[in-house]
């Protein structure tokens, strides 16, 4: 039973992580209607900025939230210059567009920072809290406090401000939304911003947890995310928390039950989540059926 | 009072990819007006208010106030008070209905757009007793009501409306049009509706423009309209002339009355 619940929490570590790339990549797709295979990656440069600003001897929170704000612009410019000019409709433009800018992020990191793994400093302390025989790291606690305050700001933007009211009409209507004058391209950037910030922080929890920082860091914590997004329903924020913490748990339990699996072929445990919600349940747990009313 | 149009259309041609749909049309809209715009199925009708607003591609001169429309888009077009009832409503069906009215007044001060809700809420009761309720649950006459809501909530200088009657139950597209009078006649709001229940728009209209195969015709006025009984047969239905002579004749006699009523006044 402890090792069970041992698992458990491990689990929802990685879970806390999945969670918070999937509601990036749900944003940015209730937006923009774009499945954005490089969100990933983006988190990952974001926190070589971390690195790099913690190796020149910035505090470690002041250094992720320059890495944000910095995520913010760059999401926002990637928007404006670039995913504004395709068609969401077209989707094999957009795939091959998403793909080149997965690689080329990669390429990028690979050029400038090569593959050899550095430690990020992790803004938790180390350590763990024993609960019974369970010991739950302070790194995981922090992890699930960092989702559950971007969830609950998230929540506070979206639903109490105009700015969240904005955003909500641009998901759901884009020509509507012009139609009524709302300034439609900012509020696309500023989907993207809060996209490429939370995969900043999604990048900077992968860390945290004691994994080394290089650009192939963020692939398995992307294939989970978009598990998880599939499987909560790509429209929804709910969905992508709730499945990406049951992702997590799913794989820790995977791995420590069943023998034959090791971490790297855990990632079929995602592939396996994302094939049967296309199959069973293409609009995901929380996703909303689309009905064309004519 | 200002020497230019509201709106002035010059030239205008407009259609979807290689498609051209609208050809040299020529509109002028004063300010104050309400302007119908008939024409069969497929003439252009919704081309011209989306080449209004600059959803689609368009080519020609198209002045709002005088000032050219060319470089702006149609979020800006929205701000500049150029209000659009697209067809089908547009309705953000996940929104409730105030949720969506806020969206109508997105661009104006908050203090402002509060202020105009209460009072469409009293010039629409039913979206003030559905204040809170998601618009995607209410019926098509209560939506087609709430997407002229939202747009008013724009405080436009002009109106745009396509088809408002589409889906409507003929009472509830009657009760709409009985609306949209008030409107014009209390607020001078000035309107371009595209309409095939032409008897009911024709009632509340000042003029008309007929638009087929993508030609618009010269301004008609309405003793001009009165006077074509080819017109009346064509764009107000053979259907309408014999199976609702009754409804014809109303509206008709409701739009004699109100074009005696402009000159008088």
């Amino acid at each position: 039973m402890d090792l069970f619940l041992q698992r458990l929490v491990d689990g929802l570590a990685n879970g806390a992580i999945y969670a918070a790339l999937a509601l990036a990549i749900v944003l940015v797709f209730q937006t923009s209607g774009i499945v954005n295979f490089a969100q990933g990656e983006m988190g990952m440069l974001a926190t070589y900025l971390v690195w790099a600003l913690t190796d020149v001897g910035v505090p470690v929170l002041l250094a992720i939230l320059a890495a944000m704000v910095v995520s913010f612009a760059g999401g926002a410019a990637l928007e404006r210059l670039l995913i504004r000019r395709i068609d969401p409709e077209d989707h094999l433009v957009t795939v091959l567009v998403m793909t080149g800018l997965f690689t080329l992020f990669g390429a990028l990191a690979l050029i400038f920072f090569g593959s050899d793994g550095r430690q990020v400093p992790s803004p938790f302390p180390e350590g763990s809290l024993a609960l019974g025989s369970v010991r739950v790291p302070y790194a995981t606690i922090g992890a699930l406090l960092v989702l559950g305050a971007v969830c609950a700001g998230l929540a506070v933007l979206l639903r109490s401000t105009k700015l969240g009211l904005g955003l909500r009409a641009v998901a759901q209507n884009r020509a509507s939304s012009a139609l009524s004058g709302l300034p439609v391209g900012r509020l696309l950037g500023i989907g993207w911003g809060l996209a490429a910030a939370l995969g900043a922080l999604a990048g900077v929890l992968v860390t945290s947890l004691g994994l080394y920082l290089e650009p192939s860091m963020m692939l398995p914590v992307l294939v989970y995310a978009m598990a998880a997004a599939t499987l909560g329903g790509l429209d929804s924020g709910v969905g992508a928390v709730v499945a990406g913490l049951l992702l997590g748990v799913a794989e820790s339990l995977a791995v420590g039950y069943v023998k034959v699996l090791g971490t790297e072929s855990a990632l079929g445990v995602a592939a396996v989540v994302m094939l049967l919600t296309m199959a069973l349940r293409p609009s995901g747990l929380f996703g909303t059926t689309k009905v064309a009313r004519v | 009072m200002t020497a230019h149009p509201l709106l002035e259309v010059r030239e205008l041609s407009a259609g979807y990819g290689s498609t051209t749909v609208l050809r040299d049309v020529e509109l002028r809209i004063d300010a104050g007006e309400v302007v119908v715009l008939l024409g069969p199925n497929g003439a252009g009708k919704t081309t011209l208010l989306r080449a209004l607003t600059g959803s689609v591609r368009a080519h020609g001169d198209l002045r709002f106030a005088g000032a050219s429309l060319a470089r702006t888009t149609t979020d800006g077009r929205a701000r500049l008070g150029i209000a659009h009832v697209p067809q089908g409503r547009g309705t953000f069906t996940d929104l409730t209905v105030e949720e969506n009215l806020l969206v109508g007044g997105y661009t104006r001060r908050d203090r402002e757009a509060r202020a105009d809700l209460d009072r469409w809420y009293d010039f629409f009761p039913r979206l003030g007793e559905r204040r809170h309720q998601l618009a995607g649950s209410m019926s098509g006459g209560e939506q087609q009501m709430l997407a002229v809501a939202r747009a008013l909530m724009l405080r436009p200088r002009l109106l745009l409306l396509d088809e408002p009657s589409l889906g409507l139950a003929p009472v509830v597209t009657q009760a709409l049009f009985r609306q949209l009078g008030r409107l014009s006649t209390e607020t001078a709001l000035t309107m371009l509706v595209v309409e095939q229940a032409a008897h009911l728009a024709l009632g509340i209209a000042s003029r008309a423009y007929t638009l087929t195969h993508g030609t618009i015709s010269a301004p008609l006025s309405p003793q001009d309209l009165a006077d074509q009984e080819e017109l009346r047969r064509v764009y107000l239905g053979a259907a309408h002339a014999a199976g609702q002579a009754q409804t014809t004749t109303k509206g008709r006699t409701a739009w004699t009355s109100s074009s005696n009523g402009s000159s008088t006044a």
